[in-house]
C-alpha cells in the first residue's frame, strides 16, 4: 500500500484493499490458501490480522480453507475466506453446508481463466457457478461484484452485513485484474454493527446447547427447512438487489456488463456516442439478486442489448431470461484471461446497431430464433503472436 | 403365556423385578456406583444393538462432566454412524462435512480461546476423505481432542471397505476379501500422527471386554486433560465394532476385537505433553526424526 | 428402521428413570431401563455370576427382549454390565450392607 503526497489518497491494490476493508469491517478471522491471483489478500491478512491480535491460518489447502471458516462462524465469528477459481471450485462443498446450516461468511473469488488449471489472467468465467447457488442443494447465495477498488471496500462491509442479517454466505465476485490492479482511492470503510447471535454453538454455556447442522433426514423435516431458505432468499431478493446505470436516458444500444467488463464497456459506450450511436451501461452490482426488474423496465426502450463478459457467455443467461424477448441480445466475450479492448466492444455495438431494427415506439415481440452474423471462425483468429488486427467484429451471437 | 407386543411404562423397582426381596436399607439411599452420565440425552440411540458407540458417548459424557468442562466444550461432529451424535451428547456441536472436522475444529479452536473443543470421528471419515485435514490439524499441534472410533468400516453407508478394513476382511466393496494387491495394506494412521512434534498424546483403546473400556477411559481422560494444560494435539483412537457390518452378533464382533488388535495394537504411542506444547510454539524449520520426536521426554 | 427414523427426527423420547437418582423401595443392586435395552447380550457376556438374562416373555417398545436381572441376591455389584452396555442402561448400587 502506498501512501502518495495527499494522505487521504492512497494507491491500493485491489486484493489487498479487500483484505484491509474487511479488516475494517471487523472480520475476526481469515483462512485462505496460496492461490493466483488473489495471494496479496492472504499476504495482507497474514501480516495484518495476528497484528490486530485476530486469526489467521494459511490452511492446508482450500478445502480446509472452507471448513474453518464454516467451524469459526458458527460460533459466531465475522469470517472471510478467500480463493480463485479452481479453489473456489473445492470450496463448493463447504458452502452448500454454510448455506444449509444457515452459517454467514463472506467469500471472495478473484476469478481466473479456466476451466480447469486454465490461466491466471482476469475472467468471468465462474458467474453461473456462483450465482446459481456454486454447491449441491436447493439454495442460493448472494453475489455483489465490484467495478473498482472502491467499490470493492464498500461492497465488503455490505457483504458482512448481508450475511450476518440473513444468516448466509455471501460472494464477493472480483476478477484477476481488478486483484492486481492499483488504483488510487480514497478508502472508505465501514465496519457493521455487532450482534451477538442467538443461534451460534459458542460453548457458553448455562443455556439449552445448540446445534448448528444442516442434515434434516426426514424429508418432511427437510423440506420445512427448504421453505424457510426459499423465504429467505425472497426477502433477499426483495431488498438487496444492487445496480446502476450511465447514459442509459436516451440509449438505443445498452451494454450490460459487470465487473472489470463493465470498466472496458464504460468507456467503449463513450466512444460510441462520440461515433453517433447512442449507447449506454446497465451495470449489475448483485448478480444475485440479479437486477431483472429493473433490466426487464429499460428493455423495451433498447433497440438492442449487448451483454459483454470475460467469458464464453453466463450473465447473458440471466440477461434473456429478464428481457425475455423485448429486444434483441448480442453477446461479445473473450475467454482464456483476455480482456476486450474498447474498440472491440464499439465495433461489436455498431454490428449490432446494423442488423437491428429500431424501436417503433412499441415494445418488440418476436418469436425466438438466433442468428450467428459472419465472424471469422475461432481457428481463423490470430495467434498469440500476431497481432489482433481484424475489420470484423467480434460480435458473435444474438438473440432475438 | 402370550408375548405382550408393548411393554408396561416402567418404574424403577419394576424395571428389574427381582425374584425375593430384601428390607430396604435403613437411612440414607444406596450409594450409585454406576449410572447413566447426566450429559448424556434422554434418548435411545439409532445405534445398532451392541454397537461401540454407545460406549464412546458414555465414556464422553462421563468425562466431560468429571473434568468440568461441559458448559464450555463444542464439539464437532462427522459424517458416519455418528453423525447424531449431537443428539446423544448435550454440549454445543457442530456438524462438519465427511473428513472436515479437524479443519472446522481448527476454526473454532483459533475464534474461541476459551471453548474446550472435542471432535469425533469414524474411520471412514478420518483415515479416508479426512487423511489431509486430520494430519495438518495434528501438526499445527491444534488444542483439540480427537475421539477416533476406529471399526475397519464404512457402517452409514452400508458396510464398505475402509482404509482400516484388515486384509482379508469381506464387505460389501470387497466381496472377495480385502487384498492389498488391489486396495494396499490397512492404513496405521494413528502412528503416523504419532510422528508429528505437535501431537501431545496419541494412544489407541479397545472395548474388547470391561478392563480394557476402564483402560480406555484413562486414556481418554489423559487425551482431554491434554488441552486443559494446553499441551497440543490428542487423539485416541478406539477399536470398535460394527456387529452388523461384520456380519457377526454382538458378543461376536466384541471378540473379533481381539484379532483386529493384531494388526492395531492397543497402547499409549506418545505421551508428551511439555513436547508438544514446545515444538507447537517453536517455529518448526527442520523435518522432524520420527525416531527422535518419540523419544521425547513427557 | 421406522423405529431408528422416528428417534432420529427426536419425535419421541423414551422415559428415563434416572433423572433423579433411583432408590428403590425395595432392595436391588441393579436397575435396568427396560425400555432402552436393544437385548444385545454384551452384558449377558460381561457378567461374572451369571445372574443377567433376556426376558423372553417381553418385547420392549423398542422391538426387543430386554435383559432382566434374574437373581439379586446373586448381584455383587461389580458393575460389569454397566462398563460394557451400549446404551448405559444399568444404575448399579453398592452391595447392600449386613444390618
Amino acid at each position: 500500500m502506498v501512501i502518495s503526497a495527499a494522505p487521504e489518497r492512497v494507491l491500493m491494490k485491489g486484493n489487498e484493499a479487500i483484505a484491509e476493508a474487511a479488516i475494517q469491517a471487523g472480520c475476526d478471522a481469515y483462512f485462505g490458501y496460496p492461490i493466483t491471483p488473489q495471494a496479496e489478500l492472504l499476504e495482507w491478512m497474514a501480516r495484518r490480522m495476528p497484528e490486530l491480535g485476530r486469526v489467521f491460518v494459511q490452511a492446508e489447502s482450500e478445502v480446509a480453507a472452507i471448513n474453518m471458516a464454516l467451524g469459526a462462524a458458527a460460533t459466531g465469528a465475522r469470517v472471510m475466506v478467500s480463493s480463485s477459481s479452481p479453489g473456489i471450485s473445492l470450496m463448493a462443498e463447504g458452502m452448500s453446508y454454510m448455506a444449509g446450516s444457515e452459517v454467514p461468511v463472506v467469500l471472495v473469488n478473484v476469478m481466473r481463466g479456466g476451466p480447469g488449471l486454465g490461466s491466471i489472467g482476469p475472467s468471468q468465467g465462474d458467474y453461473l457457478q456462483m450465482v446459481k447457488g456454486h454447491g449441491h442443494g436447493d439454495y442460493r447465495t448472494p453475489v455483489l461484484a465490484p467495478s473498482s477498488i472502491s467499490e470493492a471496500i464498500a461492497l465488503v462491509a455490505d457483504a458482512f452485513e448481508i450475511a450476518e442479517r440473513y444468516r448466509t454466505p455471501v460472494v464477493i465476485l472480483a476478477d484477476g485484474t481488478l486483484g492486481q490492479a492499483m488504483e488510487p482511492v480514497v478508502p472508505v470503510y465501514r465496519m457493521p454493527r455487532r450482534v451477538e447471535p442467538d443461534w451460534a454453538a459458542n460453548g457458553r454455556g448455562g443455556r439449552r446447547p445448540r446445534v448448528v447442522k444442516s442434515l434434516h433426514l426426514r424429508p418432511e423435516e427437510l423440506e420445512l427447512h427448504n421453505d424457510h431458505l426459499q423465504a429467505k432468499f425472497r426477502e433477499i431478493a426483495a431488498a438487496e438487489v444492487r445496480w446502476t446505470g450511465e447514459l442509459l436516458d436516451d440509449a438505443e444500444v445498452v451494454v450490460v456488463a459487470y465487473g472489470t467488463a463493465a470498466r472496458v464497456a464504460r468507456t467503449a459506450i463513450r466512444r460510441a456516442r462520440e461515433g453517433g450511436l447512442r449507447a449506454g451501461l446497465f451495470r449489475p452490482i448483485s448478480l444475485w439478486p440479479f437486477p431483472s426488474a429493473a433490466l426487464a423496465e429499460l428493455a423495451p426502450r433498447a433497440r438492442a442489448i449487448l451483454v459483454v463478459e470475460l467469458s464464453a457467455g453466463q450473465m447473458i443467461e440471466d440477461v434473456r431470461l429478464a428481457v425475455e424477448g423485448r429486444a434483441p441480445v448480442g453477446f461479445h466475450g473473450r475467454t482464456g484471461g483476455m480482456v476486450p479492448s474498447p474498440d472491440e466492444v464499439v465495433a461489436s455495438l455498431r454490428r449490432l446497431w446494423a442488423i437491428t431494427e429500431p424501436r417503433n415506439g412499441e415494445p418488440q415481440r418476436r418469436r425466438h430464433a438466433r442468428s450467428t452474423p459472419t465472424l471469422p471462425s475461432r481457428a481463423a483468429r490470430p495467434t498469440p503472436s500476431e497481432p489482433a488486427i481484424t475489420d470484423e467484429p467480434a460480435l458473435q451471437e444474438v438473440w432475438r | 403365556m402370550t408375548t405382550p407386543l408393548v411393554e408396561r411404562p416402567t418404574s424403577p423397582a419394576d424395571a428389574s423385578a427381582p425374584t425375593g426381596t430384601a428390607p430396604a436399607p435403613t437411612g440414607t439411599a444406596p450409594r450409585i456406583i454406576a449410572g447413566r452420565p447426566a450429559l448424556l440425552h434422554d434418548k435411545s440411540t439409532h445405534y445398532c444393538p451392541g454397537c461401540g458407540h454407545g460406549v464412546v458417548h458414555r465414556l464422553i459424557a462421563e468425562l466431560l462432566e468429571d473434568l468440568g468442562v461441559a458448559d464450555r466444550t463444542i464439539a464437532v461432529a462427522p459424517v458416519g454412524c455418528s453423525v447424531f451424535a449431537y443428539d446423544y451428547i448435550d454440549v454445543d456441536w457442530i456438524e462438519a462435512p465427511h473428513g472436515r472436522a479437524p479443519a472446522v475444529a481448527t476454526g473454532v479452536r483459533r475464534v474461541r480461546p476459551d471453548a474446550y473443543v472435542l471432535m469425533y470421528q469414524g474411520d471412514g471419515d478420518l483415515a479416508a476423505i479426512g487423511t489431509a485435514e486430520i494430519i495438518h490439524a495434528a501438526a499445527r499441534g491444534e488444542g483439540i481432542v480427537c475421539v477416533f472410533v476406529n471399526n475397519g468400516i464404512y457402517g452409514m453407508t452400508g458396510g464398505q471397505m475402509a482404509p482400516t478394513t484388515l486384509l482379508g476382511q469381506t464387505t460389501t466393496s470387497s466381496p472377495l476379501g480385502r487384498e492389498a494387491s488391489a486396495a494396499g495394506y490397512p492404513l496405521p494412521i494413528t502412528e503416523m500422527l504419532a510422528m508429528l512434534p505437535g501431537v501431545a498424546y496419541a494412544s489407541r483403546g479397545t472395548l474388547a471386554d470391561a478392563a480394557s473400556i476402564g483402560r480406555l477411559r484413562a486414556m481418554l481422560k489423559r487425551a482431554m486433560e491434554m488441552q486443559l494444560k494446553g499441551a497440543g494435539f490428542a487423539i485416541v483412537e478406539v477399536l470398535s465394532n460394527c456387529p452388523v457390518g461384520w456380519g457377526m452378533t454382538a458378543q461376536e464382533s466384541i471378540d473379533h476385537l481381539a484379532v483386529v488388535a493384531e494388526t492395531y495394537p492397543v497402547g499409549v504411542l506418545v505421551d508428551r505433553p511439555k513436547a508438544a506444547a514446545t515444538a507447537a510454539r517453536a517455529a518448526q524449520t527442520a523435518i522432524p526424526d520420527p525416531l527422535a520426536a518419540t523419544a521425547l521426554e513427557a | 428402521m421406522t423405529v431408528a427414523l422416528d428417534n432420529i427426527a427426536g419425535g419421541r423420547t423414551l422415559p428415563s428413570p434416572h433423572r433423579r437418582p433411583p432408590t428403590p423401595p425395595t432392595w436391588t443392586p441393579l436397575v435396568i431401563a427396560s425400555d432402552r435395552c436393544k437385548g444385545c447380550e454384551l452384558c449377558i457376556g460381561a457378567c461374572p455370576h451369571g445372574v443377567l438374562a433376556l426376558d423372553t416373555a417381553v418385547v420392549n417398545t423398542l422391538g426387543y427382549h430386554p435383559v432382566r436381572l434374574t437373581d439379586a441376591a446373586g448381584c455383587t455389584s461389580c458393575a460389569l454390565c454397566a462398563k460394557v452396555c451400549p446404551d448405559a442402561i444399568f444404575t448399579v448400587f453398592a452391595p447392600r450392607k449386613e444390618a
